[in-house]
């Protein structure tokens, strides 16, 4: 736990940084739920993905591990993977039509 | 020194975590995908840097100020990158563009599918509260922008349209979509029946839209003092003149529509300002209007109509009705030497209006030689696509109003840049106008 010359300062900006946070994950896991197109779905997840970034480093400070940073950066990474790949195909299911494979 | 680093960090934790919760209200509550990846994007990256930064800042040491910074690098790196692929696929997905979008740059650059919902998805009726919309008709706004037009197969057309398109800029392309301004006035009848009329020659698909014309009411303030509480009132008592207007013909317009079953037709009301309504408006390819209806439900100036401020946004040609026209036959086109004047002809065939008919160009002003070569060159390029062209002695500077009037009264209709080419100013007042009397005389003017 980290102990500053001001105690209580951190710990109390990082609660209520998590405060902040948690509440933002209720109108993004609405957009989620609500659509209305796969898009929306897409860029709600990725917003989430942002989200877990921040309690990653949330915890980091909260819990006084430091090892959460580097999993926060690891959340940041598999996050944009996954935008990436739910762009890739968004984009392919709707541009080409089902093919039969060439002989 | 430990303690501005304290407050530092605290102030980053806290302001990041307001920021990412801005950013995850604007993807709840944004109206199109495009919007809402704009917030998750920007506000989102830089709300999740700002804390990540403050978490490292709080624990303080060189690792984790270095994991900080690595980490914050990464997703400012990351965070275009992805929402770039985003939207790019919301587009091509065909996600709806939403209702304060003004043009779509992207339209016919990149593959878009047309936008449909799942059915078995949306027949499921969704509980109230999972809804976002805040609308209190339930409308979801996200669904409330037009939907592209596509005819069947139109994949298959795609390619060899593109390459039409670029061959030819002048080729008569086919009216698909015609919108008839539902405004009132005198002359609304007659404009109905004529975009009925063209809708069913062309087998084109007909819009009916109300409230064209009518700015959205703004938020004047608490109490009006002074002149804004008649100013108030005066809008008030217009308002409300141009909704009953607007009603009646939109009465009038699905009569009309219902006794034609084979006619593809829908009914709109939107009210926004002329030149917005008519960017976002763009998939249209011809607009019909009544001849002196004004913004007010009044008869106004020609410069002050609904069809010249549709005109002026240039979005779609305008063709502006006063009678039912019968057989066209006769067409005046007047070539003088304001902007667009040269684009007239090009105009008149890209629209496809009136095939058979003879053009006679009446030149404006015999003494500028620029006006000359304009014309010249008007003809000629309606020569080459087919028509009859026939020039006319040019209007002479000190013409009559009764002498012009009398010559333009057997054309059927006009072909011209403007409604009016008057200034304002008090001399201008004085002044006679050829535009003017060409609109007024004509049953039809086509404003391209």
């Amino acid at each position: 736990m980290t102990t500053g010359l001001i105690p209580g300062l951190i710990p109390w900006a990082a609660g209520f940084a998590a405060l902040l946070v948690g509440l933002g994950c209720i109108p993004v896991a609405l957009r989620l739920l609500a659509g209305p197109s796969s898009a929306d779905r897409a860029i709600a997840t990725d917003m989430l993905g942002l989200i877990g970034v921040c309690f990653a480093a949330l915890v980091a400070v909260i819990a006084g591990h430091a090892a959460f940073l580097d999993i926060a950066f690891g959340l940041a990474l598999v996050g944009f993977l996954t935008a990436i790949a739910f762009a890739r195909l968004l984009e392919r299911a709707s541009l080409s039509p089902p093919r039969e494979p060439a002989e | 020194m430990r303690i501005a680093i304290e407050i530092l960090a605290s102030l980053l934790l806290v302001g990041g975590g307001a920021i990412v919760a801005f950013a995850a209200v604007g993807v709840a509550r944004l109206t199109d995908p495009f919007m809402r990846m704009h917030a998750a994007a920007k506000a989102g990256a830089m709300g999740a840097g700002l804390l990540v930064l403050g978490a490292g800042l709080a624990i303080g040491t060189a690792g984790a100020v270095l994991t900080a910074l690595a980490a914050v690098a990464f997703i400012l790196l990351t965070a275009p990158l992805a929402s770039h692929a985003l939207g790019r696929a919301a587009y091509v997905a065909g996600a709806p563009l939403g209702a304060a979008s003004v043009a779509d740059a992207l339209s016919g650059v990149l593959d878009r599918k047309v936008f449909d919902i799942d059915p078995a998805r949306t027949a499921r009726p969704r509980p109230a509260r999972f809804s976002p919309s805040t609308d209190p008709s339930g409308k979801d706004p996200s669904m409330s922008a037009t939907p592209e037009f596509r005819w069947p197969g139109d994949a298959a057309r795609r390619g060899a349209a593109t390459a039409r398109q670029a061959q030819a800029a002048a080729e008569p392309a086919a009216i698909r979509r015609i919108l008839c301004g539902l405004v009132g006035g005198p002359a609304q009848p007659a404009a109905t029946a004529t975009a009925i009329d063209l809708a069913r020659g062309a087998g084109a698909q007909l819009v009916g839209l109300s409230g064209l014309g009518q700015a959205p009411r703004r938020w004047q303030g608490p109490v009006g003092i002074g002149g804004a509480y008649w100013a108030e009132w005066a809008e008030g008592r217009s308002r409300a003149r141009l909704r009953q207007d607007a009603a009646v013909a939109l009465q009038a317009f699905q009569e009309a529509v219902a006794a034609l079953p084979g006619l593809e037709a829908e009914a709109r009301h939107e009210e926004a300002d002329p030149r917005a309504l008519a960017m976002l408006l763009a998939g249209h390819d011809l607009v019909v209007l009544p001849a002196g209806a004004g913004p007010h439900g009044l008869p106004c100036d020609p410069a002050e109509e609904v069809a010249a401020a549709v005109a002026r946004a240039r979005i779609a040609p305008v063709l502006r009705v006063a009678r039912r026209p019968g057989v066209v036959r006769e067409v005046v086109m007047l070539v003088g030497a304001g902007d667009g004047c040269g684009a007239l002809a090009a105009g008149l065939l890209r629209s496809g209006l009136w095939p058979e008919a003879t053009v006679s160009i009446l030149a404006l002003g015999e003494d500028r030689p620029a006006v000359r070569a304009m014309a010249d060159g008007q003809a000629a390029l309606l020569r080459a696509h087919g028509r009859q062209v026939a020039m006319l002695p040019a209007l002479e500077p000190d013409f009559e109003a009764p002498a012009l009037r009398a010559r333009i009264a057997r054309y059927d209709a006009a072909v011209m840049s403007c409604l009016t080419t008057r200034q304002g100013g008090v001399f201008d007042s004085l002044r006679i106008c050829a535009h003017e009397i060409a609109g007024e005389t004509a049953p039809l003017t086509l404003l391209p």
